[in-house]
């Protein structure tokens, strides 16, 4: 049967396409890259050395996300963004990450204030509800007040503003680099913001840029979030010149790059020291010692990642290279990887039998946890949760998958459990080293990371 | 309807990367772009500006790769291009939720029995089944019905096998059918 006319139908039900905005090709031109003449002859080497480049680059450069969110009551915290940039995230901020070393990478700030230290690369967003900044390597910060008037927000706006502001909305202030700032999420006003000087957003959109005054400076540049033991600081990278002219801009600059030294993210490079260890901050880092997990379990935090759950990502000959795993080994470790994903997914698609009574088909595995989440009693999902970090943190008992746990308990025992079972089983072949890097080193498989938040029952 | 392809001495001119030549690029195929980023992404996506924006750059970054003798027209590449991007940004939106907050089941609720369809509302429906589906899903169906591709272009175009569009295909079709299904009233309504 021809399915076009149905699909089609559907498109013309939907009603009629967006359509480009007054100014859209301007934009897109400002946007586009100058480009260079190159004689022909150069064009296909040029291209070969791109492919090869491409190629060597491709293992290490892939994309990381991740969110985080820091309650109100919590302290500020640093999370390293991919290993390109550095966020210091400060109380009741939430943000979402997905970071290129090279490529377009992205932040969305919902909500808070959050200071950056992004290095060159490509380019750098982020997106609060009332605007956009842009940049390509430099330090700045971001603050979005939200639209409701509660007494923090006015007291946040009275801070960075002064109390007669009570329109602003969203910040940005530039500390080294240069930003460009958009109002609203569409194409509106845009300015450059150099060092020294803020973009203020109002309510309504309008947007101004003006010299960073004193009041930002103090809001800015507070206690370190982390305290900087004395050593730590001296063997710190010096700052630079105050680009910005001020001492403040300075002073947060050295907290910044204390902060990078500390999480082992070379201050000149934005990237990863070799050898240095991913810490509890990087919401994508499963592998962490047992008071790590302590620590997330007390705050009722489960983490966990599915490596290859979309893509089915396996070795490849070039990251086979990289992880060293012997060329005799590579079908039997590809082998395994794909056992390991089979009955995980037969795993998922059994328990929906179960839930849902009907045949799964080829759901992937995240909508077979929909429909198992959606058939889980309101409550049970955060209790679930919060039990699992628990036992994560070996502050209670680990209990493997059983069939007297509900359908949606034990889907996600299974899932929590995927990472260190597909260990086990490559440590098999390879050995425990080979194993541990494959998933958690710097050439490993693509993974989705998984963080949420429970409570425990009753309110404990 | 893709529109009518840019002249071939302005193609040819923007693959030696003539600016002028970019922007008549930009001028011809924004609608298309918009649009295709909206049928993705679903039209009040706000990601549709940037998608379409994006989209744009990477076809002027890559329009030297563009073989004008090839099978492919420009606007299809063009549209192949964007779907990509869409896609790539509704997964960055997924990756960055947690699994409690992922939704891309088909609704079971879409249909309401013991209630008569009429154009009107099989309209809503079709359109609200084909706002339930995977950005993925409406790619591959944008890609048959807007651009005709076949199963196997589609495929290359998506990075998948074409055992992937065929059941992307399949499961859209079908959750479109069920939209459009007719219900049985109760039996006393049935007869009076």
């Amino acid at each position: 049967m021809d399915d076009r006319p149905l699909f089609a139908a559907a498109f013309e039900a939907q009603g009629d396409a967006p359509d480009a905005p007054p100014g859209f090709v301007d934009r897109v031109m400002d946007a586009a890259p100058r480009p260079v003449a190159r004689p022909a002859w150069r064009r296909p080497l040029a291209l070969a050395i791109a492919a090869v480049a491409v190629a060597a680059l491709t293992a290490t450069l892939r994309p990381r996300s991740g969110e985080v969110t820091v309650g109100a009551r919590e302290a500020a915290r640093q999370v390293s963004l991919g290993g390109r940039a550095v966020a210091v995230v400060e109380p009741g901020t939430t943000l979402r990450y997905r970071v290129a070393l090279w490529g377009e990478s992205r932040v969305e700030l919902t909500r808070g204030d959050a200071f950056f230290r992004v290095d060159r690369g490509g380019g750098f967003e982020v997106r609060t509800p009332h605007g956009r900044a842009r940049v390509t390597g430099t330090c700045f910060r971001v603050v979005d007040l939200g639209d409701a008037t509660t007494t923090s927000e006015d007291e946040m706006r009275a801070k960075w503003f002064g109390a007669g502001a009570i329109s602003a909305v969203m910040a940005v202030v530039v500390y080294e680099g240069g930003v460009r700032v958009a109002s609203g999420q569409g194409t509106r006003a845009e300015v450059q913001v150099r060092p020294g000087e803020r973009a203020v957003v109002d309510r309504g959109g309008a947007l101004r840029r003006e010299a960073a005054g004193a009041r930002v400076e103090a809001a800015a540049v507070r206690a370190p979030t982390t305290a900087a033991p004395t050593t730590a600081t001296a063997t710190a990278p010096s700052a630079p010149a105050a680009t910005g002219g001020d001492a403040g801009a300075a002073a947060e600059v050295v907290r910044l790059r204390t902060i990078l030294a500390q999480n082992g993210i070379s201050p000149e490079t934005g990237r990863r020291v070799e050898g240095a260890r991913r810490g509890l901050d990087d919401p994508g880092n499963t592998d962490l010692t047992p008071d790590e997990w302590r620590q997330l379990a007390g705050m009722g935090e489960l983490r966990y990642r599915v490596p290859g759950a979309t893509r089915g990502d396996t070795l490849d000959d070039a990251r086979a290279r990289e992880l060293g795993v012997p060329e005799q080994d590579r079908a039997e470790v590809n082998e395994a990887f794909r056992a390991a994903q089979r009955e995980l997914q037969s795993s998922l698609a059994a328990l929906y039998r179960e839930a849902v009574g009907g045949d799964p088909g080829n759901l992937s595995l995240e909508a077979l946890m929909n429909e198992l989440r959606d058939k889980a009693p309101d409550g049970a999902r955060s209790a679930v949760t919060w039990q699992l970090a628990q036992e994560r943190g070996a502050l209670s008992p680990w209990r493997a998958p059983s069939p007297d746990q509900p359908e949606y308990e034990r889907a996600m025992r299974t899932l929590v459990g995927y990472e260190a079972e597909l260990e086990r089983r490559l440590a098999a072949v390879v050995g425990p080293r080979i194993a541990h890097d494959m998933l958690h080193g710097p050439h490993s498989v693509s993974a989705h990371a998984y963080g949420m938040r429970g409570s425990a029952p009753g309110g404990r | 309807m893709p529109p009518a392809e840019l002249d071939p001495a302005t193609l040819e001119r923007a693959r030696r990367g003539d600016r002028a030549a970019w922007r008549a690029l930009v001028e011809r195929y924004q609608r298309l772009v918009f649009a295709t980023a909206g049928r993705v992404l679903g039209p009040a996506s706000p990601e549709v500006p940037d998608v379409a924006q994006d989209a744009l750059l990477k076809a002027l970054g890559a329009i030297g790769s563009f073989d004008p003798a090839g099978s492919a027209r420009l606007s299809t590449w063009i549209a192949t291009l964007t779907v990509r991007t869409a896609i790539d940004a509704a997964r960055r939106r997924r990756e960055a939720v947690s699994l409690d907050a992922l939704d891309d089941a088909p609704d079971a609720t879409l249909r309401d029995p013991g209630e008569a369809l009429d154009d009107r509302r099989s309209r809503e429906r079709l359109a609200g089944a084909l706002q339930r589906l995977s950005p993925d899903q409406r790619a591959a169906m944008l890609l048959r019905v807007e651009h005709e591709l076949s199963y196997e272009a589609i495929a290359a175009a998506l990075g998948v096998e074409v055992g992937t569009v065929k059941s992307r295909l399949s499961r859209a079709t079908a959750a479109l059918e069920a939209a459009l299904r007719p219900t049985h009233r109760p039996q006393e309504n049935a007869h009076g």
